[in-house]
C-alpha cells in the first residue's frame, strides 16, 4: 500500500480492518496497537531549532560514542557548576565530544568573553558546534589554542599578528571593497577576541570545563596556574578512575574546596490517565562529574605541579601555520563552513 | 553598576559580597564594612583584615582558632546561604529547568512562584545582560522579601516581582521565551502560560506529586502544546576515600585515630598497600520533584 502511494491514515485502517483481534482489545490496547502502528506507517517529522538541548538529546540517542557519552542531564550540570554567563569573560574548555560542549558553553555566552578551546589534538574536531546556528556574534567567541602558545603568551608574549590596514577608499570595485570591508570588521573582531584571550590568561581564567576520553590530571595540572583563585571547574569523565587521581592531587595539593564527585540518575515517565508509570527503558549512566571550587593553596603555586610529577600533556606535533595569526580563519576546521558564513 | 553577583572581581573591598565558606553547606554570605566583624562556628573574621585580599583566599580567624575561604558569591554559592523561606530548587533540577528551556542571554522568561528566589537568581544570571525575568508570588511578604534580595544582589535591573496570584489573574500580556511553574495547581496557569508563550517556546512545571503531574499534561495537551516530557533527575554523590587494601581501613581515620594515641602514622607515606575507591553516599535526595516540559505549538498546527 505504501509503494502505491495510500496515506498513513489509509494504511492504518487498512490494517484495523484487517486485524483479527483489533475489535476485541481494550480501549487502552488499542490506543497503545495505534500508537506503535503511527509510529511505521504514520511518520510526521518536526523542524525544531537546534540547542544545546536538542543536539545533546539527538546525538547521546543515536550517537553517544561521538560525544563521549555526555547525557544532557551531565552537560547541564557542568554548565550550571561552572556558572557559564554573559557577563564572564573567559573560560577553559578541553573537549572530546565532537564540538557539542564548545557549542553548548558558547550558546549561553551571548557573543561576550572568550571561549578559550585548548587544543587536545592539532586540528581540534569541534563540528558540532557549527550545529548550533550560533550566528557571527556568538560563534566569535570560540578561540583556539594550544597548549605552548598559552605558555608563551603568559610569558610576557603576544600572539596577535599586526594587521596591515588597507586603505580601502582607493578601491573602485564596489564589489570588493565591500568583500574586503567585511574582512576587515572580522579582523577586527577577532583582534579584539584574541586580546581579550591574552588578557584573561594574566588576569585568571574565570572557569574551566574538561569532557575529555582519557586521564584528565595532566591537563588539570597544565591549566591550573591559569584559572584564577575561586573560580570553579568541572571535569567530565565516562569513568571514575581519573576523577578519583584528580581529586586525590587537588586534595593533597590544597588547592581546592568544594569537591564533589557525582553522578546524574535520569528518569522518564509515561503520563496518561490511569496508566503512569517510569518508561520501562532507562539511560544506565552517563558518566561522573568532579566539581569545585580552586583556591589559593597554603602550599604554594606549585604544589600541584609538584604533587603529579611526570604525568605531562602529550606533545603536540608542529603545526604547519601558526593558528595564532589573526589573517586567516582560526576557527574549527578551516576545510568546513562555519555556520555564521552561510547567513550573509 | 557593578552587578554583585554576576562580575566577579579578584580583590575585597569594602562594600562589597563575600562568602565565608566552611564546608559544604556551611557557608557565611557577608558584606564588608569597615570595623565590623563576623563570628562564626570557626572564629571571628574581622571585615577590615579582608580589604585587598585576592578571592580564593584562606582567611584564618581572628585567634587562629579556625578558617575558611572567602569567594565571590556565585548563583549557586548564594542559593546555599540563603534564607529558606520556601523549599527551594537544588542545583541538580536547576540545571535541567535551565537548559531544557533553552534559556540563553537575551531571553524573557516567566516564573511563577518566587518563593525564595534561588531559581529566579539561577535564570536572570543566565539571561543576563539583555534579557529579563518576571516573577510572580502569590504570598505578599515573600514577593517584597525577593524584591529586596534582588536589590541587593543588584539583580533587580533584570528582574521584575509581581505580587499576584497567577492562577487567577494571568500574567503580563508580553510575550515570553520561557515559562516556569512551580505551583501547587499548575494546570490552572497553563492556558495564561500558554496565551504568552511565543510559539515553539517551551514550558516547564515542577511538581512534588504525580497527581499533579497528571493533571498538568492534560492541561498541556489542551492548551496547544506538544513535546510533552516528564521527567525525574537526582544527583548521586560519591565519597571518596583511601582504604588500606588489607583491612579495609579509611587510612585518614585511622591516621587521626592513631595520633589521638600518640602514634604517628603517615597518610602520604602509608606502609601498606590503599586503595582509592568511591563509596556511593549513604543517605541521598530521593526525590524533589517531577519535571515537565512542553513546547508551544505553531498557531496552525493544532
Amino acid at each position: 500500500m505504501r509503494q502505491n502511494g495510500s496515506t498513513g491514515a489509509e494504511i492504518i485502517q487498512a490494517l484495523i480492518e484487517s486485524s483479527d483481534t483489533y475489535e476485541s482489545k481494550t480501549e487502552y490496547s488499542k490506543e497503545k496497537w495505534l500508537k506503535k502502528k503511527q509510529e511505521k506507517y504514520y511518520t510526521v517529522v518536526e523542524v525544531t531549532k537546534p540547542s544545546g538541548y536538542t543536539l545533546c538529546n539527538c546525538y547521546f540517542k543515536k550517537h553517544h560514542k561521538k560525544i563521549n557519552g555526555l547525557r544532557p542531564d551531565s552537560l547541564a550540570n557542568m554548565l550550571l557548576k561552572t556558572n557559564i554567563n554573559a557577563m564572564n569573560k573567559s573560560v577553559f574548555v578541553i573537549e572530546e565530544t565532537g564540538g557539542l560542549l564548545v557549542g553548548a558553553v558558547a550558546e549561553r555566552m551571548g557573543g561576550n568573553g572568550v571561549l578559550i578551546n585548548m587544543c587536545v589534538k592539532e586540528n581540534p574536531n569541534i563540528a558540532l558546534a557549527n550545529f548550533f546556528n550560533l550566528g557571527e556574534d556568538n560563534f566569535s567567541v570560540i578561540c583556539n589554542l594550544q597548549y605552548k602558545e598559552l605558555l608563551s603568551i603568559s610569558k610576557g608574549e603576544s600572539l596577535i599578528q599586526p594587521v596591515e590596514n588597507i586603505d580601502l577608499t582607493t578601491i573602485s570595485d564596489e564589489k570588493r571593497r565591500q568583500i574586503l570591508t567585511l574582512r576587515e570588521q572580522r579582523t577586527k573582531k577577532r583582534i579584539k577576541k584574541r586580546e581579550e584571550l591574552e588578557a584573561a590568561v594574566h588576569d585568571g581564567v574565570q572557569a574551566l570545563i574538561i569532557a575529555i576520553t582519557g586521564d584528565a590530571l595532566p591537563y588539570v595540572k597544565a591549566l591550573w596556574p591559569f584559572l584564577r583563585p575561586g573560580m570553579p571547574f568541572a571535569i567530565y569523565s565516562e569513568y571514575t578512575q581519573t576523577l578519583i587521581e584528580c581529586h586525590e592531587a587537588l586534595k593533597r595539593s590544597e588547592g581546592a574546596i568544594d569537591l564533589d564527585l557525582s553522578e546524574s540518575w535520569f528518569r522518564e515517565y509515561q503520563v496518561l490517565p490511569n496508566r503512569t508509570h517510569p518508561l520501562n527503558g532507562m539511560s544506565g549512566g552517563s558518566g561522573y562529574v568532579l566539581t569545585g571550587l580552586k583556591v589559593k593553596s597554603e602550599l604554594g603555586e606549585g604544589a600541584l605541579e609538584a604533587l603529579v610529577k611526570g604525568t605531562a600533556i602529550p606533545a603536540t606535533p608542529q603545526p604547519s601555520t601558526s593558528t595564532a595569526t589573526t589573517t586567516e580563519e582560526s576557527g574549527p576546521n578551516k576545510k568546513q563552513k562555519t555556520g555564521h558564513e552561510d547567513q550573509q | 553598576t557593578k552587578m554583585a553577583l554576576l562580575l566577579p572581581k579578584k580583590f575585597i573591598e569594602v562594600g562589597d559580597p563575600v562568602v565565608l565558606y566552611s564546608g559544604r553547606g556551611n557557608i557565611q554570605l557577608i558584606r564588608i564594612e569597615p570595623g565590623k566583624t563576623t563570628n562564626g562556628k570557626h572564629g571571628n573574621y574581622p571585615h577590615d583584615a579582608l580589604v585587598g585580599v585576592e578571592y580564593g583566599s584562606k582567611i584564618v580567624s581572628k585567634h587562629g582558632s579556625g578558617y575558611v575561604h572567602a569567594l565571590y558569591p556565585s548563583p549557586e554559592l548564594w542559593s546555599q546561604g540563603l534564607d529558606h523561606r520556601t523549599e527551594i530548587l537544588y542545583a541538580s533540577d536547576i540545571s535541567i529547568i535551565t537548559m531544557y528551556l533553552e534559556l540563553k542571554p537575551g531571553m524573557v522568561v516567566v516564573e511563577s512562584g518566587t518563593g525564595s528566589g534561588s531559581l529566579s537568581t539561577a535564570i536572570a544570571r543566565t539571561i543576563a545582560p539583555t534579557g529579563h525575568l518576571y516573577t510572580y508570588e502569590f504570598h505578599g511578604p515573600r514577593a517584597e522579601a525577593a524584591r529586596e534580595d534582588f536589590k541587593a544582589n543588584q539583580l533587580d535591573k533584570f528582574v521584575t516581582v509581581t505580587h499576584r496570584d497567577v492562577c487567577a489573574e494571568g500574567f503580563h500580556p508580553i510575550p515570553v521565551d520561557a515559562v516556569f511553574l512551580d505551583l501547587p495547581s499548575p494546570w490552572t496557569a497553563v492556558p495564561h502560560a500558554a496565551k504568552v508563550l511565543r510559539p515553539n517556546k517551551r514550558v516547564c512545571s515542577f511538581s512534588p506529586c504525580i497527581e499533579q503531574v497528571q493533571r498538568t499534561c492534560l492541561a498541556l495537551v489542551e492548551n496547544g502544546f506538544h513535546e510533552i516530557r516528564t521527567i525525574e533527575c537526582l544527583t548521586r554523590p560519591f565519597d571518596i576515600r583511601e582504604i588500606d587494601a588489607e583491612s579495609g581501613h579509611d587510612i585518614r581515620k585511622l591516621a587521626k585515630k592513631r595520633a589521638r594515641e600518640g602514634v604517628e602514622l603517615s597518610v602520604t607515606n602509608y606502609p601498606r598497600k590503599t586503595h582509592c575507591v568511591t563509596v556511593p553516599r549513604a543517605s541521598i535526595k530521593g526525590h524533589s520533584g517531577f519535571l515537565t516540559f512542553a513546547r508551544k505549538m505553531l498557531p496552525e498546527s493544532k
